[in-house]
This record gives C-alpha cells, structure tokens and sequence, in this order.
C-alpha cells in the first residue's frame, strides 16, 4: 500500500496497527476489524478498494519511518511525528469527506464504470458520432448503461449534464476539476491517476481515493435528488454494511426480549457468536438506540468467563467511541 | 460476386477506397468455401477480412485468440466498426455474465474465445447451436512448437473443430516461414492441398529502417531525448522491462515538451485503458511500452517506433515496428543499441527456460501446487502423456531456437548492407527487386541528417490541448443542443 495512503489513516495521538487500514480498505468485516475501524475512524472507508486486494508491506512502512514521517512501536503500530502530521493535514485538505450514511455500502467501482461508460456514450451521441471505442467494463454493466441510453436518449444530453453539473458546482473547484478530467468522451481520453497526481503533486493513489471519494459522494447525491435521471445507474449497487444474520440475533434480542443462550438456541448457533452479533448492531446503530446499559447491568456468566468479559469490556469500548464522535 | 462487386461492397459497407494487399485473395478463397491461411502484415486489415465475410455471409464468426488485451482491443475495434453484437468469452466475465453469453449465443455474429475457453464443454456445446460460417484461428503461428510463441492450447483447436462441424476456416499470422505454415495446417488436423495460401510480404515499404549504435546507456540516453524532442509525429518506444519503461518515460518528460506515457502490465486495465483513448485522441505524443502494449490498438498515423532494447527476435521486431505507418505515410523505425544490450533478452529467455529439475518435480508430483506460466505448459505435456526426457528435450531445443532468434536479431544491427533486403532474407522472400528511395539508412539519409529527414518525410500531428477547468471540459465533452 502506498506510504501516503497509510499516512492519511495515521494519527499523531495514538499507535494504530495498519493491519486495519488494509482490511478496512479490503472490505473486511470480522467484528474485531469493524471495531479497530470504528475506533480510528475509518469505517466509512469500509471497502473502499475492495477487490484491489491492497496490502501494506515492510517496505511501505519502512519508507515512513525513513522519512520521519512516522514512528512505531514494539508490536509495529504506528504513530505522526510532527512531521507526518503536516504532511497529512496537507494529503487531508485533498480529500473530500463522505457524506453519506456509514452503514450503507456501495459499490462505487461499478458505479464508477458505469458512468464513465454513459457519458462517454452520451458525448459521442451528441456529436452524432457512432465510431468511437467504447470503455469496456463488465458486461452486466454494460447492458446497464445501454437500457439507461435507449430510455433517455432523447433527453440527452441535457439529463446528464444536469445533475452532473449541479453536484461539480457544489465542490471545491480543485475537485470538480479532477472529476470531469477523468471523463472519457469525443476525441478525448481521461486523465489517468498518474497524471493528475503528476499535477496535484501527490501519488497516484491519493488521486484514486479522491476519485473513489467524489464517486461515492456523488452516488448519494444521486439517490437523494430523485428526480434526476442517472439514479438507474446507480440504485442496485447499494448494500449493507450490517450483516443479515446480526441483524436477525438483534432483532430477537431487541423484539422478544430473548436471552443469548435462548437466541443461541433458536438459531442454532453458538452464544459466542451471538455476542460477536451483538457488538456488530453496537457498531452500526446510532449510540441512542442500542441498549448498553441494559446489557452490561444483565449479563451472568454461565460458560466462559473470559470471553463474557471481552464481551462487556469491548462493547464498553464502543460506547465510549461512539459518544466521542 | 465478381471483383468489381466485391469492391463495390467493400466502398458501400467499409468505406474505404481500396482492398489491401492480400484481402481481395483472402476473401475470394473464403467465398469459394476454400480453408485459407494468410500470412499477412501487422497493420493490413486482418479484422476486416472476417467482418466482411460475416456480413456477406450474414453467418457468425467465431474468432479464437491467444491473448485477453488482444481479444479486448479487437471487440472494442469491431463496436468502433459499428458491430454491436460482438463479444468475447473470457475470465474476465463473471460466472452469471458467461451464462448469459452462452444462453444467448445465437444473439451474437461475432464471438472471440481463447483456446482454453473453446475448450470447455459448455463452451462448445453452445457455439453448436450458432449458424457458424467461418472459424478464423488468430496468431496461428502459436500453434508450432518452433516458433517463438507456441501455446499448447491452440493443439486442442483441431478437436474443437471437428465438435463445431469442421467449419470454413481461416489461419491467420503475421510472420511464418514455410516450414511453420505447413506445422500450422497439419495441427488443425487439416490437408495441404484442402488449403489456400495467402503470403504476402513482412515489407512496409512505406517504414524507414535505421539502427543506431550507441557507446553506453548515457549517449543512448541522450539521443532518445533528441530523437523525441524533434520528431514529428506521434511515436511508441519499446522496453523490455518495465522498469526501464517508467524511469524513461520520467526522463523524457522532464527532458522534451512532450507529453510522454507509460505502458505496462502493472496498471490498472482501466488505467490503460484511458492511455489508449489519449492516444488514440492525439493527447499523448510518445507511449513508452513493453511489448504488451498495443497488440490490437489501431492508431493510423504512428510516425516512429523506436526500440531501446532488442527484441529477442525479428519476427518480434517486425510485428512491432509494423504498429508505425498504417495511414500509408511515410515513417521510421529505429532501433537504439548499445553492446550488451542483448544480455537483457538472453535474461528473458533464461528465465523463460523451464529447469530440469523443475521437470522431474512435476513428473513426480502428480498434483503439484505451482503457478505460473510454465505450469500450463508443463500440464499440457504431462496431461498428453509426454515423458518428462521428452518434455526435457522440447524445453532444450526451445531455448536453442530462442537464442538462434537472438543471434539473427543481432545480426541485423550488425548488419552493414540493406536492412530491408536482411528481413527478407530471413522471412524467405525475394530480394532482387530492392526499394531504392526511402529504404534504410545504409544510403545514409537519416544518420547523415535527420532534422532534413525529419521535415521532408515525416508529417506532423496536431496534438488535442488539455482543456483546463471543469466547466470547459463538459462544453467540450458535451456537445449542447442547439
């Protein structure tokens, strides 16, 4: 993983293992990583390069440490110096927040393709030009974008430039700019990462996260304004980032007011897991409506001991991450 | 169909003037049912020879290929063409998206697959169900064991045929002797005589030849930046290692005004991608690339291929420096070399020899957990009963050819009379007609002075300015109704 990008998910007050970082950006949602991820708080970057299979080696963290940009400690977590902390407040400034809601995932790649597809179409189409080399992309995808441009061709391109305009307008002009410079259209390629990071004067893959960033930012906005006609590209490339089966332990702990052991009993897995399920909700759902309280005034230890204690001990953990957000 | 229909055709539904050398006989053969193998060229219109045939046939093609950038340049070549029922099966494709193609095969004219794919079951057992009208078995030169690029998948293409119905068939190569040729047919399980030959010339006539040889690494330095400050036109520049590709790319943009990019397998395929639009669009003016690059890409008005290592073999060279000139235009390859360069090939082929005892692991294991490109081979041999001496042989006598290319490539650097009459020389062909203008430069004209060279033959390429700010991009992009 690029030094950069580890020293963007560092911090200056605590040592931070960068393990999390690549299994955040990877997608990967133990219990434990979605906790480290809630305490440095990076969970809205969940998945973000998923399928990139990002990985940090010696040598990246070796090249921070060279740089003074960092230091570590015995078990190899890492910490800014001051150094590293003006660095990153420059790499931060760049990078534009997400906005969106932290439990819903995207698949902002996809998203990505997609668009880049429908405006090159849209481009070609509205210079009437029908010989160009279409951006190739997954097939489902393609066929995505192709019902897309068959059922607003006579609005275009009017339709897209639309909302597309009205999202750059609201950016910081230095954003917008790097949006629209990565569009492919009529007798023009887009800009690759490279080259605008050549510009920016920042590493390649600062410009990737950007763009993933602007994406996915553009993605809600998307979904939010209605009215416009690019939500079709984007409305089923949504997901949840809280599983189905922690949803389901919850939704028995939280309805019918059942037991760990009873929930273990009925789903047939084990309390051990239950528990897991139960810090997974603490984790997703606003502080407010989770009931801490409740269950670390009511939990008896029958079985393992140890493991109840984590239990309480890393859902205190949560609670007090989550009221210091 | 009589010629001049035939030519009538080719205006009314291709739009261009005239058929290229070789496509006319290759269609001939083609329409009079006739199996023909066409050694033509890089940059003759190989694509064109089975998009015509499709829709004069208006029967689906089934195109196989060794590689997926190839396969993918094509696709996107055939859409730029105006075909839109083109696909091409590969692992790129995920499990529900091949199931589509293959439940929907009849939706599609023309289908590119890799050996390997064809020869899966559901693969062909789909293929049966079209209205096939020709097989065209690009690269075929990949199915000899003596040339540089054999790929023990293409032998399981005879079988593959016979379940498709021995269907019309095309061979394609851009480079292949006669012994190579007839290795070729017998392959595919075919008869000599059942086959039409088509060779055309390896010569581009209109591809100046040069080589340049350099004291050390800095005067070659020194020159390539020269080379690219002044050249007109837009040019590619080939490496052999990846490495070398981004430290000269760096070097030349700090060097030249020009806009220069790298190119190798390490980026993003869209990354690549959007290098390929640029191109293609006039954005970039220099690409500096691995071989990798471009094996399918079309750009017209390449002025200049430059080679900063040597190739490990002419057939490579050639195929390379045909990427330059297919508008017909005058334009030059040069070839940059200085002593010991040809360490770096006989690197490559070194670490493409397959050790012995790397054999006799395999042998021994009956289900080796290796990976790689020589596990494929190695599986194909062992899987059709080869001993592991024999296989030991092959892979000797592969590297013995490998350096024999070398030794030839070298030569040609070496080489004090008529590059172009050296190439064809090695490609078997007739020199006694020779080029007298505008041949290589053992008349002297681009060493003597290449700045007049330069002006007098090579046009220049208006280059697309980078628009600026986001709101000029989308005027550009979009073009508004009026």
């Amino acid at each position: 993983m690029a030094p950069d990008l580890i020293l963007l998910f560092t911090n200056t007050t605590e040592y931070r293992r960068p393990k999390v970082f690549e299994n955040i950006l990877n997608g990967k949602k133990t219990v434990s990583n979605l906790f480290w991820g809630l305490e440095y708080g990076l969970l809205p970057e969940l998945g973000m390069l998923h399928g990139k299979n990002i990985q940090i080696k010696p040598e990246d963290i070796g090249n921070l440490i060279e740089n003074k940009l960092v230091v570590t400690d015995e078990s190899g977590a890492i910490k800014l110096t001051e150094l590293g902390d003006q660095k990153q407040r420059q790499l931060s400034r760049l990078l534009p927040p997400l906005l969106g809601d932290v439990t819903k995932s995207l698949r902002v790649n996809q998203f990505k393709d997609r668009f880049l597809l429908a405006s090159q179409v849209t481009s070609e189409y509205s210079y009437q030009n029908t010989k160009y080399y279409p951006l190739s992309i997954q097939l489902f995808d393609s066929f995505v974008v192709k019902r897309w441009f068959q059922v607003n061709k006579a609005q275009l391109p009017t339709a897209l430039l639309t909302p597309l305009t009205q999202y750059l307008t609201d950016l910081k002009p230095q954003l917008a700019d790097i949006f629209a410079r990565e569009l492919v259209g009529h007798e023009n390629g887009g800009q690759t990462y490279q080259q605008l990071a050549l510009e920016l004067q920042v590493t390649p893959e600062i410009v990737e996260l950007i763009s993933l960033h602007l994406y996915t930012n553009f993605a809600d906005y998307l979904m939010n304004h209605s009215q416009n006609t690019l939500q079709p590209l984007v409305t089923d490339l949504w997901g949840d980032n809280w599983t189905t089966s922690s949803k389901q332990t919850y939704q028995l702990f939280i309805n019918h007011h059942a037991s760990i052991e009873q929930i273990a009993k009925q789903r047939q897995i084990r309390p051990s897991t239950v528990r897991e399920h139960l810090l997974e909700a603490a984790i997703w759902l606003p502080v407010a409506n989770f009931p801490y309280a409740n269950i670390l005034t009511n939990q008896n230890s029958t079985t393992n001991n140890k493991e109840i204690e984590f239990f309480k001990f890393r859902l205190k953990q949560i609670y007090r991450s989550k009221v210091n957000e | 169909m009589n010629d001049n229909e035939r030519l009538s055709f080719l205006q009314n539904h291709f739009g261009f003037e005239n058929f290229r050398p070789g496509q006319l006989e290759v269609i001939k053969n083609l329409q009079d049912h006739q199996n023909t193998l066409a050694i033509l060229p890089t940059g003759s219109g190989k694509t064109l020879l089975y998009q015509y045939y499709g829709l004069w046939s208006n029967k689906a093609v089934v195109v196989i290929s060794p590689l997926l950038s190839l396969m993918q340049d094509q696709v996107s070549r055939l859409q730029y063409l105006g075909s839109k029922r083109v696909v091409a099966i590969t692992s790129q494709l995920t499990f529900g998206e091949r199931q589509y193609v293959l439940g929907h095969i009849k939706h599609y004219q023309y289908i590119y697959v890799s050996p390997e794919m064809l020869d899966q079951e559901p693969v062909w057992l789909a293929l049966q169900q079209l209205n096939l009208g020709l097989v065209v078995v690009d690269e075929a030169h990949c199915l000899s064991e003596w040339g540089p690029d054999f790929r023990p998948d293409y032998l399981s293409i005879k079988d593959n045929l016979a379940f498709l119905g021995n269907p019309l068939v095309l061979m394609l190569s851009a480079t292949a002797d006669e012994t190579t040729r007839a290795d070729i047919i017998a392959k595919l399980g075919l008869q000599s005589s059942q086959v039409s030959q088509v060779i055309k010339s390896v010569d581009r006539p209109n591809i100046y030849l040069t080589v340049q040889q350099l004291e050390n690494e800095t005067d070659k330095n020194y020159q390539l930046v020269e080379l690219v400050q002044k050249l007109n036109g837009t040019g590619v520049i080939y490496f052999s290692s990846k490495k070398k590709v981004n430290e000269i790319s760096q070097l030349l943009t700090m060097k030249t005004d020009k806009k220069v990019m790298p190119y190798h397998g390490d980026l993003d395929p869209s990354q690549r991608e959007m290098i390929q639009q640029q191109f293609m669009n006039n954005q970039i003016d220099v690409i500096c690339a691995t071989s990798a690059f471009g094996m399918g890409i079309d750009k017209n008005d390449i002025r200049y291929v430059i080679h900063y290592h040597i190739p490990g073999s002419l057939q490579a060279y050639v195929q390379e420096i045909g990427r330059a000139g297919r508008d017909g235009d005058d334009s030059i390859a040069i070839l940059l070399y200085t002593t010991g360069d040809e360490y770096i090939s006989r690197a490559l082929n070194d670490g493409a020899y397959v050790a012995d005892e790397l054999v006799d692991y395999y042998w021994r294991n009956s289900n080796p957990d290796l990976e790689g490109q020589d596990v494929r081979l190695l599986n194909y041999y062992f899987t059709h009963g080869y001993t592991s001496d024999q296989v030991k042989q092959i892979f000797v006598q592969q590297q013995s050819k490998r350096e024999h290319n070398l030794q030839k490539m070298i030569a040609y650097v070496k080489c004090e009379s008529c590059l172009r009459n050296f190439i064809k020389n090695e490609f078997g062909e007739d020199t006694s007609v020779s080029q007298h203008h505008f041949c290589c430069d053992r008349d002297g004209q681009f060493m003597g002075d290449w700045s007049q060279f330069n002006a007098e033959y090579l046009t220049n390429t208006t280059m697309n300015i980078d628009t600026q700010n986001w709101q000029e991009v989308l005027k550009h992009l979009f073009l508004a109704k009026n």
